[in-house]
C-alpha cells in the first residue's frame, strides 16, 4: 500500500481531504500525484467500473483555446479537429480534442501517455501569440471526473435532463449542459468496452459534485476507483 | 418544462437559458445627447408581439437570436448571431 501523501505535491485535486476520507490510496505520476486505489485489488476495482465507478482525473493536465481563429490555429499545430461542433476528437498522441463551438476548444491531455499536449501547445502558444486566439487555462479553474461503467447512463438520467443512453449519444458526443444544478461538459470516451464519460465542471463546485455523483450512485451499488483499474478495463 | 432549442447544442430545459432582451441597432454614441443614450441602454420597447431578442445559454456562453411572440409566448425561431450581425461592431 502506497503511502505517498497528496500534500507534498503541489498538482494534486482540490479536494484531495475528501478521497483520503474516502480511503484513497495515493501514487506519484510523473509531476502529479493520483488516486491508484480505494483498498482494492486492480482486479476489484476494474470489475467495480465496469458497473459503476467514479474516478478522479483532476490532476491530470487540460487546457484550452478561444476565439475566432482558435479552431485554425490548433489545427496548424497538428490537431485532429473535425467539422462538427459537440464533438471530441481523438489524436494520435491519445489526447482528446473537444470541439466545444466554432470559437473554442478543449484539450484533454492522454492520461497515461508519456507527451503533454496540452504544455507542447502552451509553449507554441507563448511563441507565437497567434491573433484572435485566447488560452483558456484549465487546470486550476475545471475539475475533470471519469463516470464508468454500464449503469452509468441510468445514474446520470437522475442528475442530467439530456439523453445519454449509448444509443443516443456515441462516443465522441459532447453535451454542454447542466449537470446536477451546475454548468460542465460531458464527453463520452469509452475505455475499451467499458461505457465511459469524462465531467469538466467548476472545480470551485469538486466536493458538490462528487457527493451528487455518491448520492445519485448508491442505487447503482457505484462506487469511487483508483487510476490503477483503468488499466485493466 | 419548457425546451428552447440552442443553435449551437440543440433542445435544452430552459433554466440553461438567460433572456438578455431585445436586439436593437446600436446607435453611434458620439452622436447622441445622454438622454438619448440612456433611452437606448436602459428602455424597452415592451412590444406586444413577435420581437427578436437576445439569449443566452449559460452552460456555454453562447449568444445567439431567438423571435418569440411576446402575446402567447411562443418561440418560433433561433439562430446564430452572425446570421444578422455579419461584421465586428466598431465605435
Amino acid at each position: 500500500m502506497s503511502q505517498t501523501s497528496p500534500s507534498h505535491f503541489l498538482i494534486r485535486s482540490p479536494h484531495y481531504r475528501t478521497l483520503l476520507a474516502e480511503g484513497a490510496n495515493f501514487i506519484e505520476h510523473r509531476d502529479v500525484v493520483l488516486v491508484d486505489n480505494y483498498g482494492n485489488s486492480a482486479e476489484d476495482e476494474a470489475l467495480q467500473a465496469q458497473q459503476l465507478g467514479l474516478v478522479d482525473l483532476t490532476p491530470f493536465a487540460r487546457s484550452g483555446y478561444k476565439g475566432k481563429q482558435a479552431i485554425h490555429w490548433a489545427k496548424t499545430q497538428g490537431l485532429n479537429i473535425g467539422a462538427s461542433n459537440n464533438q471530441a476528437y481523438l489524436q494520435s498522441n491519445g489526447a482528446l480534442v473537444a470541439r466545444l463551438s466554432d470559437t473554442e476548444v478543449l484539450i484533454l491531455n492522454n492520461i497515461h501517455s508519456e507527451q503533454n499536449q496540452c504544455i507542447l501547445l502552451e509553449d507554441e502558444y507563448a511563441k507565437n501569440k497567434p491573433a484572435q486566439c485566447y488560452s483558456v487555462p484549465r487546470n486550476n479553474s475545471s475539475a475533470w471526473f471519469m463516470i464508468t461503467g454500464k449503469f452509468s447512463t441510468e445514474m446520470f438520467a437522475k442528475i442530467c435532463g439530456i439523453d445519454l443512453r449509448l444509443k443516443s449519444f456515441p462516443n465522441g458526443t459532447i453535451a454542454q449542459t447542466s449537470i446536477a444544478r451546475i454548468n460542465g461538459i460531458i464527453i463520452r470516451n469509452d475505455m475499451n468496452n467499458t461505457p465511459a464519460f469524462y465531467l469538466i465542471f467548476d472545480s470551485a463546485s469538486t466536493d458538490y459534485m462528487w457527493s451528487c455523483l455518491k448520492d445519485a450512485f448508491v442505487e447503482f451499488q457505484g462506487a469511487p476507483v483508483g487510476d490503477s483499474a483503468l488499466s485493466k478495463l | 418544462m419548457k425546451i428552447l432549442n440552442c443553435p449551437l447544442n440543440g433542445p435544452r430545459n430552459i433554466s440553461e437559458f438567460i433572456c438578455f432582451g431585445e436586439v436593437t441597432d446600436m446607435p453611434n454614441p458620439n452622436e447622441l445627447s445622454d438622454e438619448q443614450w440612456a433611452d437606448y441602454m436602459w428602455m424597452s420597447n415592451n412590444t406586444a408581439g413577435v420581437v427578436r431578442e437576445w439569449w443566452c445559454h449559460a452552460a456555454t456562453s453562447y449568444w445567439f437570436i431567438v423571435e418569440r411572440n411576446t402575446i402567447t409566448d411562443e418561440i418560433l425561431k433561433t439562430y446564430p448571431a452572425n446570421e444578422i450581425f455579419k461584421e465586428r461592431v466598431e465605435f
